[in-house]
C-alpha cells in the first residue's frame, strides 16, 4: 500500500499536477470618456449581426486588469468586459468554437474552453484612456499575465489586438 | 535450461520453476517491485521529456511567427496601396489620409511586434533589414503625414522603393522561418521516434513481468488446487476406500457407534466373499479387485435403497448398516444382495460366478452381550456369517433366538476352554487301531473329550473354537502330553509296546517349538519315540512348504512316526503328501463308506493304497464299520484299520484295559 502511494505520488511529480485556479478581473465602474472610432460586430448563431460601439460595448459589466503583455513590459491598469460576458449577452456563449478578426485581417480560432476557464478581458481601455492602435486597440483581448503564463490553453494567438469581429467558426 | 524443439528455443520447465521460485522470495518480489516502479518512473520520465520536446518546439514555432513575414507583406502593401492611390488620386482627400494612417497605426504595431520577434530567436540578417525597412517606411508615412503631403509623388516613390526591399527580406527570411519550422518538426518526430523505441523496451519488459506473475499466478493457484486435491484425497482414504469408494472400516465404526448411541433400532449385515482367494488365484488380482467394486455396487445401491450404510471392512468383508430390525426386511435385502451378485460379471470376456455369505444381526438381540456393545453386535454378526459359511455358503442367516442360543454356548465355552485345559477337565479318549489280520490291537488315536455342565462336549465343537483363538496348540500339547504319560505307564506297567498316535494341528509345524515340545513329552514318560505317531490335520492349507518340511525332519530325527491323516478329504494332493514324506497315510473313511457298493471307490481307495505302498508309506483305513468293509480293504492288502467295528472312542483307561497284550516287536 505504502509502495503504491509512493508510485502515484512518483507519477504526479513526473506527469504533471493539477491546474490551478486563475484569479478573476476586479469589477469595476467606468466614467463615460470620449473613444476613437471603431466597433466590435458579434454575428449570432442564427446569422444576425450586432455591431456594438465602444459605449454598447462597455454597458456590459467591466472590469480591470493591471498586468503586463507580451508587447508591453510595464505593467498597465486595462478596463473592459469580460469575453464570456460579451458572448453570453448575444447568445455565443455555448458555441463550440469562435472565429475572431482584427482589423487587420488577422484572424483566429477560439474554442470554448478557452473563454470559459480563463477571465479574458475585452479591453477598451489603458490607463483609463481609449487604446490607440498603436497601442493596439481600440479593442483588445488581455489576460492577466500569471493566468496566461499557468494556462493549458490560453495562447498568444487569443490575445487578439485591434479586434473587429466575432463570428461563430463554420 | 533451453531446449530447441522444430527449429523454435523453448524454455524448459525446470528453468521457468527456478526463475518462480526466486520471484516468490523476499528478495526476488523486493527487486521485481523496485523493476516494475523504476519502469514506471523511466516511462514517465520519458514521456515528460518528450512532452517538454514537444512543447519547447511548440512554443519556438510560435516564437518564429510562421505568418510574420507574410502578414508584414500585407500590411506593407496596405501602406503602398493607399499611397498610390492617393498618388493616381492626385491628392490625398481626408477618407483616404483616415485609412493612411490606419494602415501606418497597423504597420507601426507589426514592426513592433516584428521587433520583438527579431529580437527573440529568430533573428537573421534579412529580418533585421526587413525591420530597418518597416521603421523606414513608418518615418516616410509618419513625416508625410505631419507635413500634410508636400510631395505626394516623392512619397509614393519613397515607400514603392523602401516597401519593394522590405518585402524582398521578408521573402527571404520567409525562407528561413519555413526551414527552421521544419527543423522543429523534425525534432517532434525525433522525440517521438525515441518515445517509440523507450516504449517498446518498457513495454518487453513490462511484459516479462506480466507473464512471470502471471506464471507464477498460475503455478500458486495450480499448487492450491493440488494441495486441495490432496487433502480431499487423504481426508477421503480416511474414511473410505480407495478401491471400492465404499466407506472404511474407521467409518463404519464412527457409523456404528452412532447408531448404538442413538438407541435407534438397527440391523447389521456382515457380507464375505465365497473363495475369493480362490478367484484370486484363477483370474488374477484384477479379476479380484473387478469383483470386489463389483459388489460393492451391490451392497451400495441397497443401502442407497434403503436408507443404510455401506462400508468395506478390508480383504473381501463388507458391512450394511440396516435401519431396521423386520425379519422380512432383513431377509428381503439379504436376498437381494445374494441375486445381485449372483448374477456374476464379465470380465475381458469371461464370465466371473461370484456369491456371497451374510449374517445378520438385529441390534436388539445382542442388547445382553456384555463388553463393548459395538464389538458384540460385530461378533453376532460375524457368527451369523459363520453359520453361513458352514452351511454351504452362498446364503444369509440371521442370527435369532435359536442363534443366539448357540451363540451363547459357543461363547461360554470360548471363556471356559482355557480354563479346562489348564486346569486339565478333559479326557483323553483312546480309539484302538488294529491288525487286519488277528485283529489285534496294535496302538491307539488319542483323542479329546471334555466333560461340561454335566455333558460331553465333542471335538467337532470345540476344536474350531480352539482352532480360532489359537488355543489348539496348547490343547494339542495337552492330549500329547497326556496320551504319551498314559500309553507309557500302561506299556510300563503291562511290558506291552503299544503305540498311541496323537492329532496335530498343520499350524504347528509353522513353527519350530513342537520338536521342543515332542522331545520334552518323551523325555518326561520315557515313551520310545517310534510309538508315537504325530498325526498331521491337513484341514488347513500350508503355504510355508520349506519351514513345515524343516520341522517334520527334525521331528523324524526324534524317532517319531509320521502320518497324513484324513487323506481323501480336505486339501489333499500328491504334492502335498510328497512334501510330507511321512511313515504313514492314514486313509479317510469318506473313502471307505461305499466300497461295498461302489465299484468305483474301490478302484480309488486300491489305486491310493498302492500309491501308499510305492511311497513306502504304511496304510491305517479309518472308518471301518461292517465286517464286509473289513474283508474289502484286507483284500486290498490293508493291514492296519481303525473304525467302530473294532472300538470307538473311549476312556483311555477303558480302551486300555479291554486290550489282550501283544509281544514285543510286533509293532513299529
Amino acid at each position: 500500500m505504502r509502495l503504491m502511494t509512493l508510485v502515484l505520488l512518483g507519477g504526479m511529480a513526473v506527469f504533471g499536477g493539477p491546474a490551478i485556479a486563475n484569479p478573476m478581473p476586479t469589477p469595476v465602474t467606468l466614467e463615460p470618456i470620449q473613444h476613437a472610432d471603431a466597433s466590435l460586430t458579434l454575428r449570432s448563431a442564427d446569422g444576425q449581426e450586432h455591431r456594438l460601439d465602444m459605449s454598447a460595448i462597455e454597458a456590459l459589466p467591466t472590469y480591470r486588469v493591471e498586468t503586463t503583455t507580451p508587447w508591453r513590459e510595464e505593467a498597465a491598469v486595462f478596463d473592459g468586459v469580460l469575453l464570456s460576458d460579451l458572448l453570453g449577452a448575444y447568445g455565443l456563449d455555448e458555441t463550440d468554437s469562435l472565429l475572431v478578426t482584427a482589423e487587420n485581417d488577422y484572424t483566429t480560432v477560439f474554442e470554448r474552453i478557452v473563454w470559459q476557464s480563463e477571465p479574458i478581458l475585452v479591453a477598451t481601455r489603458v490607463n483609463g484612456r481609449p487604446i490607440s492602435r498603436r497601442e493596439r486597440g481600440p479593442i483588445l483581448f488581455v489576460l492577466e499575465a500569471g493566468a496566461y503564463a499557468s494556462s493549458d490553453v490560453a495562447r498568444e494567438q487569443h490575445l487578439v489586438w485591434m479586434a473587429a469581429r466575432i463570428e461563430p467558426s463554420e | 535450461m533451453m531446449r530447441r524443439r522444430s527449429g523454435i528455443w523453448f524454455i524448459s520447465r525446470e528453468a521457468v520453476d527456478w526463475v518462480l521460485d526466486r520471484l516468490a522470495t523476499r528478495i526476488g518480489i523486493t527487486s521485481a517491485l523496485m523493476a516494475l516502479v523504476t519502469l514506471i518512473l523511466l516511462a514517465g520520465l520519458s514521456i515528460r521529456s518528450s512532452v517538454d520536446t514537444v512543447v519547447a518546439n511548440s512554443s519556438a514555432y510560435d516564437q518564429a511567427h510562421a505568418r510574420l513575414p507574410l502578414v508584414t507583406m500585407s500590411d506593407v502593401q496596405r501602406v503602398q496601396n493607399i499611397a498610390y492611390l492617393a498618388h493616381v488620386e492626385g491628392s490625398m482627400s481626408e477618407e483616404r489620409e483616415a485609412e493612411f494612417r490606419a494602415a501606418l497605426d497597423m504597420l507601426y504595431v507589426r514592426a513592433d511586434f516584428f521587433g520583438t520577434a527579431v529580437v527573440g530567436s529568430v533573428s537573421s540578417p534579412s529580418a533585421d533589414a526587413a525591420l530597418a525597412g518597416l521603421q523606414e517606411l513608418l518615418r516616410i508615412g509618419d513625416e508625410a503625414t505631419a507635413a500634410g503631403f508636400p510631395d505626394m509623388d516623392a512619397m509614393t516613390f519613397d515607400l514603392t522603393v523602401v516597401g519593394d526591399d522590405v518585402r524582398g527580406n521578408l521573402a527571404i527570411w520567409n525562407d528561413e522561418v519555413r526551414r527552421f519550422h521544419l527543423r522543429l518538426i523534425d525534432g517532434n518526430v525525433m522525440a517521438f521516434m525515441e518515445q517509440l523505441v523507450f516504449t517498446r523496451i518498457a513495454l518487453a519488459v513490462a511484459g516479462v513481468i506480466g507473464v512471470l506473475a502471471l506464471l507464477l499466478l498460475r503455478a500458486e493457484v495450480l499448487n492450491r488446487q493440488a494441495r486441495q486435491h490432496a487433502e480431499r484425497r487423504v481426508e477421503f482414504l480416511a474414511y473410505f476406500d480407495g478401491l471400492t469408494e465404499l466407506p472404511n472400516r474407521a467409518a463404519f465404526q464412527e457409523r456404528l457407534s452412532k447408531c448404538l448411541e442413538s438407541g435407534s433400532e438397527f440391523s447389521l449385515m456382515l457380507l464375505d466373499l465365497d473363495d475369493f482367494k480362490g478367484i484370486n488365484d484363477t483370474y488374477g488380482h484384477v479379476a479380484g479387485d473387478a469383483i470386489l467394486s463389483f459388489v460393492a455396487r451391490a451392497i451400495a445401491s441397497t443401502a442407497a435403497d434403503q436408507d443404510g450404510f455401506a462400508a468395506r471392512l478390508g480383504g473381501d468383508e463388507f458391512a450394511l448398516i440396516l435401519p431396521s430390525e423386520e425379519h422380512f426386511v432383513l431377509a428381503n435385502t439379504a436376498e437381494n444382495i445374494l441375486d445381485a451378485v449372483r448374477a456374476g460379471l464379465m470380465l475381458r470376456g469371461d464370465f466371473l460366478s461370484v456369491s456371497v455369505s451374510i449374517g445378520v444381526a438385529p441390534r436388539s438381540l445382542v442388547d445382553w452381550v456384555e463388553g463393548d456393545p459395538r464389538d458384540a453386535i460385530v461378533r453376532t454378526a460375524d457368527f451369523a456369517l459363520y453359520f453361513s459359511k458352514e452351511k454351504g455358503r452362498n446364503r444369509a442367516t440371521l442370527y435369532d433366538r435359536g442363534l443366539e442360543q448357540r451363540y451363547r454356548r459357543r461363547r461360554d465355552m470360548q471363556d471356559e476352554l482355557p480354563v479346562a485345559i489348564r486346569e486339565g477337565s478333559l479326557d483323553i479318549y483312546f480309539q484302538p487301531k488294529v491288525s487286519l489280520t488277528d485283529r489285534a490291537v496294535t496302538g491307539f488315536e488319542a483323542l479329546v473329550r471334555w466333560h461340561r455342565k454335566g455333558g460331553i462336549v465333542m471335538p467337532n465343537e470345540f476344536i474350531p473354537l480352539a482352532e480360532e483363538s489359537g488355543l489348539i496348540i496348547e490343547l494339542d500339547l495337552f492330549i500329547l502330553r497326556r496320551a504319551a504319560e498314559i500309553i507309557a505307564g500302561w506299556n510300563k506297567e503291562n511290558g506291552v509296546a503299544l503305540s498311541v498316535s496323537v492329532n496335530l494341528s498343520a499350524l504347528h509345524l509353522m513353527s519350530g517349538k513342537i520338536v521342543r515340545e515332542v522331545a520334552d513329552a518323551l523325555d518326561a514318560t520315557h515313551l520310545p519315540p517310534d510309538l508315537l505317531t504325530l498325526e498331521i490335520t491337513e484341514s488347513i492349507e500350508l503355504r510355508d512348504w520349506a519351514r513345515v518340511q524343516n520341522t517334520l525332519l527334525e521331528l523324524r530325527q526324534l524317532g517319531c512316526r509320521i502320518s497324513v491323516e484324513d487323506f481323501g478329504a480336505g486339501f489333499s494332493s500328491l504334492a502335498y503328501l510328497r512334501a510330507m514324506n511321512a511313515d504313514e497315510l492314514k486313509i479317510d473313511q469318506s473313502l471307505v463308506s461305499e466300497i461295498e457298493t461302489s465299484e468305483e471307490a474301490r478302484f480309488i481307495l486300491d489305486a491310493v493304497m498302492d500309491l501308499a505302498q510305492n511311497l513306502a508309506m504304511s496304510v491305517v483305513v479309518e472308518g471301518i464299520e461292517t465286517e464286509e468293509q473289513a474283508a474289502a480293504i484286507r483284500q486290498m492288502g490293508g493291514s492296519q484299520a481303525q473304525g467302530y467295528l473294532f472300538g470307538r472312542p473311549v476312556p483311555a483307561e477303558e480302551a486300555l484295559a479291554a486290550t489282550r497284550p501283544v509281544e514285543l516287536g510286533e509293532t513299529g
